[in-house]
């Protein structure tokens, strides 16, 4: 797994309404590298405010060119300085850093649960999937507290996915959290649920639902978490959560190098 | 202009260049590999490794502050057996200095069966007695103070009771929290450590109005980052002009120009911390940026530039 140190320049960093952006550059190697799930550690301040880098899942990489897209929400002062930027500005990131989604099996198909902007990771992963040109399945399940808080469902269709949504307050899909919809899924006829692999991503608490579905319904799965980090490369031991190991005992991993990706019955969910 | 020597004797270590990293910014270095050339660094100084593993202290552990950012990870490392075995052996391979970072929170005993290890051990240069990690606590320091090195005395028999098993270099790793600095780097040398490095974060809070909660698990952690510069040059430049021994200076690196205040300050060596997080090649630009400025300013070494600072105005 190679990681690169880059200053790249931003092609666009299109606004797309409701505090969403999404920024594209190209860079061969990072994008020859990477694959869905893994990060970029993107440096968003010229000076010393804030002085961290900020990390953000890689949302799509396409072409030969190596065109890399961030997809993120305005969320506080890191973010909002970079839906500042222009095309043409310098921007320093690291990356492809964490490890990505294990792929599936070939045949079994694939069921992507997204809460919100969990969806960003998540799409990265479709498309990959697409580029296969198998028979598989591709279930896209988005979830978000309201209609326009979905995230990207035209751009799951296109990427060859059959998306169903749902939102909190019902304004559009079937009413409630998407761990539900995830659980209806399950339980509707014809669907066979061993014969699947989730890949999740969104809030914790979200994130724990959709663990407890998979697991009642015994179906494996992998889910991508977000965590505050300082270096993004391992070293530091800042972004760690508590993960159920091999004989009971707690313990901790990092969520930039052990994960982002972790199976989604690993993390300790109940201490998070 | 003749050669430019950065080449610096820290003990019975050799430096190529002044430049190390502070310990627990840099990982064991392997995590670092893939973005510059470790050999250009003077020493590398791992994660504070302790006699038992220790799981480290509950999350949130980090938090971004104006300038810096607060930590409470609590010196999480496997310990000190599985370092040797699969930690040691990567660092092995790159020829250049190690400093091994040791640390214990129950007493000096600990930390005498780790340099005990550590003495036996070829790959290690030097030892780095961390008795300042404000995330732990210990039992040997005297009542009102939680660190070895908030306490002379305290600093003197610790560092007296390592030089007595081991010939390996030691540096003696000191705290900021204290009202004079230069006592316990004083007891630091009279007890025969062979350099002091300074200086470790600076205890601090932040607590997020909204949830009224700390923003780290820990409540209280160590303050890093260019927000504590001025008190670690000012730290650096008392004790370099009152102890005869090799000062590593840090505290909020993150360019050359801020390596340069250290040097200029009195300073031996300098080490890259929370630096090491904003960019994975920092070290890397400082040591080019140190070199070229000696070549700029005719500094032909490090000690003559450790006496550039020039005082009227």
């Amino acid at each position: 797994m190679k990681s690169f140190e880059k200053k790249v320049i931003i092609i666009s960093n299109r606004d797309l309404k409701h505090g969403r952006f999404i920024l594209s550059f190209s860079d061969k190697q990072i994008a020859g590298a990477a694959s869905p799930g893994q990060f970029l550690m993107v440096k968003v301040s010229r000076g010393l405010f804030p002085l961290l880098r900020r990390p953000f899942s890689i949302h799509n990489c396409s072409g030969k060119d190596g065109r890399i897209d961030v997809l993120y929400e305005v969320k506080g002062p890191g973010s909002r300085l970079l839906s500042q930027y222009p095309p043409g500005r310098v921007l320093e990131v690291v990356g492809p850093l964490g490890n990505g989604f294990s792929l599936p099996e070939k045949g079994r198909g694939v069921i992507l649960v997204a809460g919100g902007m969990g969806a960003a990771p998540l799409f990265f992963l479709a498309s990959r999937l697409a580029a296969e040109r198998s028979k598989r399945r591709i279930y896209a399940l988005l979830g978000a507290c309201g209609k326009n808080r979905l995230c990207r469902p035209a751009e799951f269709t296109a990427a060859g996915c059959s998306v169903k949504l749902s939102t909190d307050d019902g304004s559009c899909g079937s009413a409630g959290y998407v761990s539900g919809l995830l659980d209806s899924f399950l339980n509707s006829p014809g669907i066979i649920p061993s014969a699947y692999v989730i890949y999740a991503c969104g809030p914790r608490p979200m994130l724990q639902a959709t663990a407890f579905v998979a697991g009642k319904f015994g179906v494996p799965g992998y889910c991508s978490l977000e965590a505050h980090m300082a270096c993004g490369i391992g070293a530091c031991m800042g972004c760690v959560i508590p993960v159920r190991s091999e004989g009971g005992r707690e313990a901790y991993k990092r969520v930039c190098h052990d994960g982002p990706v972790f199976s989604l019955q690993e993390p300790d969910w109940g201490k998070m | 202009m003749s050669r430019i020597r950065t080449e610096v004797r820290i003990g019975r270590m050799m430096l190529r260049t002044p430049v190390t990293v502070a310990s627990g910014t840099f990982g064991y270095a392997s995590e670092f590999s893939g973005f510059f050339d470790l050999r250009i660094l003077g020493a590398v100084t791992t994660k504070t490794v302790t006699l038992k593993p220790r799981r480290g202290n509950v999350p949130p552990r980090t938090c971004e502050t104006p300038a810096g950012m607060l930590n409470s990870v609590g010196l999480e490392n496997p310990g000190i057996d599985v370092f040797l075995k699969e930690k040691m052996p990567f660092l092995a391979g790159y020829k250049v200095p190690v400093i091994v970072s040791i640390a214990s929170e129950s007493d000096n005993r600990e930390f005498i069966e780790l340099a005990r290890r550590l003495d036996h051990c070829r790959e290690a240069a030097a030892i780095e007695l961390n008795i300042s990690c404000p995330n732990i606590r210990h039992t040997t320091a005297r009542p009102g103070t939680s660190l070895i090195a908030q306490d002379a005395g305290a600093t003197y028999r610790l560092v007296k009771a390592v030089r007595a098993v081991t010939k390996k270099t030691i540096i003696t790793k000191l705290s900021p929290n204290v009202t004079d600095i230069v006592s316990i780097a004083a007891a630091a040398e009279e007890a025969g450590s062979d350099a002091v490095a300074l200086i470790n974060t600076i205890t601090g809070m932040s607590i997020d109005a909204s949830s009224r909660k700390s923003r780290i698990g820990a409540v209280i952690g160590g303050l890093s980052g260019p927000a504590i510069r001025p008190v670690a040059v000012r730290m650096v430049w008392e004790v370099s002009r009152r102890v005869s021994i090799p000062v590593i200076g840090m505290g909020g690196i993150c360019d050359t120009d801020s390596a340069l205040e250290f040097l200029l300050a009195g300073a031996s060596a300098v080490a890259v911390g929370t630096g090491n997080f904003l960019s994975p090649s920092l070290a890397d630009e400082i040591v080019k940026g140190i070199r070229e400025y000696m070549r700029e300013n005719r500094f032909g070494s490090v000690s003559m530039l450790r006496k550039g600072m020039k005082y009227a105005r």
